[in-house]
C-alpha cells in the first residue's frame, strides 16, 4: 500500500510504488492517480521500482488510500506472493463493447486453479455499453469469477479517461486482472440513495433513454419533480451537475437499481441514463444526503469484512461512486475515509471515486451507478 | 407492487423481441436470448437443450466441468444442482415452445426457489424466444428471409416503440402486403358478437368498401378462428367459406392464421390474393403464423401497460391511489422533521352519493375528475394529491405548519362547495375534512387513521368543515371501540332494557300511552347513558339490533298494561332509526313482534324523525305504508327540528306529531314562540294528527300548550322515564 501527493509525476509514481512494494514477491501493482498527471512519467516511475511486476490502474476522480481524496495523489497497493495473477487489456469498446469484454477475459485465460478467485476490471466508462462489455467477459470466465472494478474518470470533467496496463497508456479500453487466492474474498454493493418522489411507471424507453414516465415527457417530469432551476435542460453542463446527486431508481428483484441521469435532450424531452431503464418498471426518483451515503460507505465495508469470517483483513478495495462523492462535498470525503479507515484497521485500503462500479457477484448484471463496491480480501 | 412487477415483465418480453428481431444469426440470437434471461431473473447459468444436447451454454466458465446435472434438469431431473465453483443451485426449465423437444435451463446461486412470477417470465421469455427462432429457422431463401426479418422488426420496433394499438396492427397488415405481394390483408378480433374488422390494409383501389361486411359468418378468417388452426388455399372460389364477393372480384388464393391472446384464441389475420398465378406455400404459412404471433405480443403488451398504470392510478381520475399516496406517505414521514412536518388531509364527499344516485355513475365519475381537477389546483405540485376509492380523496402536503395546513384545508372546502354543472344541472356537494399531522417515523398506518378519525368528527358536526386531530380524539376512539366491542356483547346478553315515560292529556293528567326508551346497564360502567351508545349504535348498524330488541320488549310490555275502567289501555311508542327504516325486514320483524306478544297494533306507535324520513323518501314511504297497514300509527318525532315541511305530512300516513322541546321551550318564552306553538297545533289539527309535546318540564309549559291546544304531554312535570316493574304508574 502506497501513496504520494507530489505533483511531480515521476517521483509520486516512484513514491507510491515504493510504499505499495514493501511486501515480498510482488505479483501485480494496482495504480490510481489522479487526473491530469503525465502518466507516461508516473509509470516510468512505477515501472522503475517494479521490474517485472505487472501494472495494471486507470484515472480517477480522487483516489482513496491512506489519507482522503481531497487533491491530486496517486494510490497504489501490491499483491503478493499469496495471489495467483494474470493481466491484459483489449480497446475498441465503443464500437464494440461486448468483443472488447471477450478479448479482456481470454487475456486472462488460464484461469487461476486456486479456491477463490475474481477478475479486477477498470473500464472506460465514458465509452460503450459497460453492461455490453461484461456480458461479453461473463461468456468468457462464467459464473465462478465474480467481477469486481469500476470506471475510470476525469475528476468530473466527463470528457476522458485513461487506462494503463504496464507502461502502456490507453484509452477507449478496459485493462484487467485475474486475482486468485486461497483466502477467502468477499464483495460488498451499497447504494445509499433513498426514494425521493412518487412510483412512476416507465411507460416508454429504449435502453438507456427514458422518454415517458406516468406517460409525461420523461424531462418534464424529472425537471418539475425535482424542482429544477428554470432553463437548466438547455444548459447540459448545470444539468449535469444537477443530476449528478438526483439519480432515477428502477425496481429489480425487490432493491431498487439506481441510473445516474448523465444527460437530457431539450429537443425531445427524454432523459439518458448510464443503464437500461425497462419499460413497464416501476421508478423513483432518489434523494440522498451526506448521512445515507456515509452509512451505505460503512455498511458496504462492514458486509465485505465480516463476509471473511473472521479471516484476518488483508486489503480492501474500494470502487466509490463520483456521484456519492458529490453527495458528500470535502468534508464528506473525509467523513467517508475515517468510517472506511475505522472498518479497515490497520490492512491496506486502496480505490477511487469511479464514474460508474462494476460488481458481478450473481446473475449477469454486474454494472452500477452511484454505488459503492468493497472487496475484501482475506 | 405486485401487478408493477407482472407488468414489467411483459415490458421485458417486448423488449426482449425487439432485441432477438436484431440477430439474424440463430447462434447469436440464442445466445443473447439466453444471456437477457439470466439478467431478468438474477441467474448464473442457463443452457438451450435440444435433443438432449446442450446448444447454448452461458455461464459455464472455460474451467467449470460439464454439468450433466444441469442437463438432467432439463428432463426433468432435480432442480437443486451442484454447479462446481458456484455450490448449491436452484434450477428451472421451460420447453421452448409448446411442444418441441427444446428446453431452456436457468441455474441461480442458492437454494431459493423462483418464484411465481419469476416461472411466468422464464416461459414468457421462452416463448418469444421461440417466436423469434421460427422466421430465422423456417425461411430458407436468404431474399426471403430477410425481408420478413425487415418486416417483422418494423412491427417489433412499433411494439418496442408503444405505438397506439391500431397503429401496430396497421403495421401488421401492411407488412404482408409486402411479404406476400398480395392485395388484401385483414386482421379479425373477436368482439363479443363475432368478429370484427380490427385493421385492413389493401392495394386494390375500389369504389366499394375492399371486405363486404364488417362480420363474416363464414369466411376463411372465421374458420381459422373457429379451428385455432391455419388454413391455406390456393382455389378460394371453390371452398365453402369464400366470400362471394371477393370472389366476384377476383379472389384466388387466401390463408388465415389464428391470433391468441393469454393463449387464447382471440382472431384471425388473412391474406388475399387476387393474381392469378400466386400460391401459398407451407413456407408461406409460417411466415403468416409469426406475424399473427406479433399481433398477440402487441395486444398482451398494450393490455399489460394499462394494469401498470391502474397499480399506481386511480383509474376514474388519473389521480395516485392509496397505494401510491401510502408509499409517498411513507417517504414523508422519514424525512420529517421537528421543524418541518408533513399533515395529511383526509377528505370525504359530503352529499356525492346523491348525485350517484340521482344523475347516474357516468356523472358521478365526472363530478370525480372535476372534484380532483379543482382539488389540484389548489395545492403546490409537489403535494400529493390521491384518491382512495367512492368518495375520499386525501392530501400530502409536506414540510408546512399547521396553520397552513389548516388555510389550505379551508381553500379546498370552498373550492369544492362552488357549484358544478353536471348534466345540464347546477350540482352541489361538499366536504368533511381531517388533518393529522405525520411526524418523524409515525406508522403511516396510524396518520391515516388519526386523519380519517378527525375527518369523522369534522362529518359528525355537520360536514362541509374541517377538523384537525387531536390525541384526545384517539382516546375518545379507544373508548369508542371497546364501547362497540362491549355494545356488541350486550346485544347477546340481557344488559339493554327498555324504561317508559308517560305521555298524559294534558287537560286531565290521564295516562295516554308511553315511549319506551333504550338503556344499557354495562357490567362495570352501570347504566350508560343512551346520548353515548345510540349514536355508535348508529354508526356501526348495531341500531337495528338494538331497535329490535326494543321492539320485542316494549310489546311485550305493552301487552300487560292494563286500560283503565271505560278507557282503551295506553299504548307504546318506539323509535324508529334511519337504519331500520332501510332494513328490509322492518316489516316483517314488525309483524312477527305483534304475532309473538299478542299486541293490538294500534297499540304501537313508531317514532321516525322528519330527517330520517327524508333520507330515503321512495323507500322511506312504501315501508311506512305497509306498517299502517298492519294498523301500527306512526308519529313524527322531534318536529321542527328538521325540514318542518307540513307538505310531507299529507304524503306520510303519519298520525301523530310530536313537537320539539325546542318549541315547547320557547312557547313560554316570548308572544312569538307562543304563536309558532299555537300554529303548529292547529295545523295538526287540520290535518287531523294528535299532537304531542315533548320536554315539558314546567307547569308553565303545560299552561301554555294547553292554551294553544296541545292535546298531550310528555316530559319530566308528569314523570321520568320509569323501569318495566313500575309502569303503568299508580
Amino acid at each position: 500500500m502506497g501513496h504520494s501527493t507530489d505533483r511531480d509525476a515521476g517521483p509520486a509514481g516512484t513514491a507510491a510504488a515504493r510504499g505499495a512494494l514493501r511486501g515480498p514477491d510482488p505479483r501485480l501493482l494496482v495504480v490510481f492517480p489522479s487526473f491530469g498527471y503525465d502518466l507516461a512519467a508516473l509509470l516510468a516511475g512505477v515501472a522503475a521500482q517494479a521490474p517485472g511486476v505487472p501494472v495494471i490502474g486507470c484515472s480517477t476522480a480522487g483516489g482513496i488510500g491512506p489519507g482522503p481524496a481531497l487533491g491530486t495523489g496517486v494510490v497504489a497497493v501490491g499483491f503478493g506472493g499469496a495471489f495467483d495473477v494474470r493481466t491484459g487489456h483489449a480497446t475498441g469498446l465503443r464500437d464494440d463493447p461486448r468483443g472488447t469484454g471477450e478479448r479482456v477475459a481470454t487475456a486472462l485465460l488460464p484461469l487461476p486453479r486456486t479456491g477463490n478467485r475474481v477478475a479486477l476490471m477498470l473500464t472506460d466508462a465514458l465509452a460503450g455499453d459497460q453492461q455490453e462489455m461484461i456480458r461479453g467477459a461473463y461468456g468468457v470466465v462464467g459464473a465462478t469469477v465474480p467481477l469486481i472494478g469500476g470506471g475510470a474518470a476525469d475528476d468530473m470533467r466527463m470528457v476522458t479517461s485513461q487506462q494503463f496496463h504496464g507502461t502502456e497508456v490507453l484509452q477507449d479500453s478496459v485493462v484487467a486482472a485475474s486475482l486468485g487466492s486461497d483466502g477467502p474474498v468477499a464483495i460488498a454493493v451499497r447504494h445509499g440513495w433513498r426514494r425521493y418522489s412518487d412510483a412512476m411507471v416507465v411507460t416508454g424507453s429504449a435502453g438507456n433513454e427514458v422518454h415517458t414516465l406516468d406517460d409525461q415527457p420523461a424531462l418534464d417530469v424529472y425537471l418539475q419533480r425535482l424542482h429544477a432551476p428554470p432553463g437548466i435542460d438547455r444548459d447540459p453542463a448545470a444539468f449535469f451537475d444537477f443530476s449528478l446527486t438526483r439519480p432515477l431508481a428502477v425496481c429489480r428483484r425487490g432493491d431498487d437499481a439506481v441510473r445516474h441521469v448523465l444527460g437530457a435532450d431539450p429537443r425531445t424531452r427524454t432523459l439518458r441514463c448510464a443503464g437500461g431503464v425497462p419499460k413497464g418498471a416501476s421508478a423513483w426518483l432518489m434523494s440522498g444526503d451526506a448521512q445515507s451515503t456515509l452509512d451505505a460507505a460503512d455498511g458496504a465495508c462492514e458486509e465485505a469484512i465480516g463476509a471473511l469470517d473472521g479471516v484476518p483483513l488483508q486489503a480492501l478495495l474500494v470502487f466509490d461512486c463520483a456521484g456519492r462523492r458529490a453527495v458528500l462535498g470535502d468534508d464528506g470525503v473525509v467523513a467517508e475515509r475515517a468510517v472506511m479507515g475505522k472498518r479497515v484497521g490497520d490492512a491496506a485500503l486502496a480505490g477511487f471515486y469511479t464514474y460508474g462500479e462494476i460488481a458481478r457477484t450473481r446473475g449477469v448484471n454486474g454494472f452500477h451507478n452511484q454505488t459503492i463496491v468493497a472487496v475484501a480480501f482475506g | 407492487m405486485g401487478a408493477a412487477s407482472g407488468s414489467w415483465s411483459t415490458s421485458q418480453l417486448v423488449e426482449f423481441l425487439a432485441l432477438l428481431a436484431e440477430e439474424t444469426d440463430e447462434t447469436a440470437a440464442m445466445r443473447a436470448a439466453v444471456e437477457r434471461v439470466l439478467e431478468a431473473l438474477d441467474a448464473a447459468v442457463g443452457l438451450l437443450v435440444a435433443g438432449g444436447r446442450m446448444v447454448t451454454a452461458v455461464g459455464l466458465g472455460p474451467d467449470t466441468e460439464p454439468v450433466d446435472d444441469l442437463l438432467a434438469v432439463a428432463r426433468g431431473g432435480p432442480d437443486l444442482v451442484d454447479v462446481p465453483g458456484l455450490g448449491k443451485c436452484r434450477a428451472a426449465t421451460v420447453r421452448l415452445d409448446g411442444a418441441g423437444a427444446a428446453h431452456l435451463v436457468v441455474a441461480r446461486a442458492g437454494a431459493d426457489h423462483f418464484s411465481a412470477d419469476e416461472m411466468l417470465l422464464l416461459r414468457g421469455m421462452a416463448w418469444v424466444l421461440h417466436l423469434a427462432l421460427r422466421p430465422l429457422r423456417t425461411l430458407g431463401e436468404l431474399n426471403q428471409r430477410q425481408r420478413v426479418l425487415d418486416e417483422v422488426g418494423r412491427v417489433q420496433h412499433a411494439i418496442a416503440q408503444r405505438a397506439a394499438l391500431p397503429e401496430v396492427l396497421d403495421t401488421v397488415t401492411e407488412s404482408l402486403l409486402g411479404i406476400f405481394g398480395t392485395e388484401l390483408s385483414v386482421l379479425y378480433l373477436a368482439d363479443g358478437d363475432g368478429l370484427g374488422i380490427a385493421s385492413v390494409s389493401a392495394t386494390v383501389v375500389t369504389t366499394q368498401s375492399p371486405m363486404p361486411t364488417l362480420k363474416l359468418e363464414a369466411s376463411i378468417g372465421a374458420t381459422a378462428y373457429q379451428l385455432d388452426a391455419p388454413v391455406r388455399t390456393n382455389d378460394y372460389p371453390a371452398q365453402p367459406y369464400a366470400v362471394p364477393q371477393l370472389v366476384e372480384r377476383g379472389a384466388r388464393a387466401a390463408m388465415a392464421a389464428p391470433v391468441h391472446e393469454n393463449g387464447a384464441v382471440v382472431g384471425s389475420l388473412v391474406v388475399v390474393s387476387f393474381r392469378a398465378d400466386h400460391t401459398f406455400t407451407e413456407a408461406d404459412e409460417r411466415t403468416l403464423l409469426t406475424f399473427a404471433d406479433q399481433v398477440s405480443v402487441a395486444m398482451s403488451d398494450a393490455r399489460t401497460l394499462a394494469t401498470a398504470q391502474h397499480a399506481f392510478r386511480d383509474p376514474v381520475t388519473g389521480l395516485p391511489n392509496r397505494m401510491a399516496f401510502l408509499q409517498r406517505l411513507e417517504r414523508a414521514v422519514s424525512r420529517a422533521t421537528a421543524g418541518s412536518r408533513a399533515y395529511v388531509l383526509f377528505l370525504d364527499l359530503d352529499r356525492f352519493k346523491l348525485v350517484n344516485d340521482t344523475l347516474g355513475h357516468a356523472a358521478g365519475d365526472e363530478l370525480l375528475r372535476e372534484i380532483g381537477r379543482r382539488l389540484r389546483g389548489c395545492l403546490r405540485s409537489e403535494d400529493c394529491l390521491a384518491r382512495f376509492g367512492g368518495d375520499e380523496f386525501a392530501v400530502l402536503v409536506e414540510d408546512t405548519s399547521a396553520e397552513t395546513v389548516r388555510q389550505l384545508a379551508t381553500r379546498l372546502l370552498a373550492e369544492l362547495a362552488t357549484p358544478y354543472r353536471l348534466s345540464g344541472e347546477d350540482v352541489r356537494v361538499g366536504g368533511s375534512i381531517g388533518i393529522a399531522a405525520a411526524t418523524r417515523g409515525a406508522h403511516t398506518g396510524d396518520v391515516l387513521r388519526e386523519a380519517d378519525t378527525a375527518m369523522y368528527r369534522a362529518k359528525q358536526a355537520g360536514g362541509d368543515r374541517l377538523v384537525m386531530f387531536e390525541p384526545s380524539m384517539h382516546a375518545s376512539l379507544v373508548k369508542r371501540v371497546s364501547l362497540e366491542a362491549d355494545l356488541r356483547r350486550a346485544l347477546e346478553g340481557d344488559e339493554l332494557f327498555a324504561v317508559f315515560q308517560p305521555i298524559v292529556s294534558l287537560d286531565t293528567g290521564e295516562l295516554y300511552s308511553a315511549e319506551a326508551l333504550a338503556r344499557w346497564r354495562h357490567p362495570t360502567r352501570g347504566v350508560v347513558a343512551p346520548l353515548e351508545f345510540i349514536p355508535l349504535a348508529e354508526e356501526t348498524g348495531l341500531i337495528v339490533p338494538v331497535g329490535r330488541r326494543m321492539l320485542a320488549e316494549a310489546c311485550a310490555q305493552a301487552v300487560r298494561w292494563p286500560g283503565a275502567p271505560g278507557r282503551p289501555a295506553p299504548s307504546v311508542s318506539v323509535n324508529l332509526s334511519a337504519r331500520q327504516l332501510h332494513d328490509p325486514d322492518l316489516v316483517a320483524d314488525v309483524r312477527r313482534v305483534l304475532d309473538a306478544t299478542g299486541l293490538d297494533p294500534e297499540r304501537l306507535v313508531l317514532e321516525i324523525t322528519e330527517s330520517t324520513i327524508m333520507s330515503d323518501r321512495a323507500n322511506a314511504e312504501e315501508r311506512l305504508r305497509r306498517i299502517r297497514a298492519i294498523g301500527v300509527r306512526l308519529a313524527i318525532d322531534d318536529f321542527g327540528t328538521g325540514y318542518s315541511s307540513l307538505s310531507y305530512l299529507r304524503m306520510f300516513p303519519v298520525d301523530i306529531l310530536k313537537i320539539d322541546r325546542s318549541f315547547v321551550e320557547g312557547g313560554v318564552a316570548s308572544r312569538q314562540g307562543e304563536a309558532f306553538l299555537r300554529t303548529i297545533t292547529r295545523l295538526t289539527e287540520a290535518l287531523s294528527l294528535t299532537a304531542v309535546a315533548e320536554g315539558v318540564e314546567t307547569a308553565e309549559q303545560a299552561r301554555v300548550l294547553r292554551e294553544v291546544g296541545c292535546g298531550f304531554g310528555q316530559g319530566y312535570l308528569f314523570a321520568r322515564p320509569m323501569p318495566a316493574t313500575e309502569f303503568p304508574p299508580a
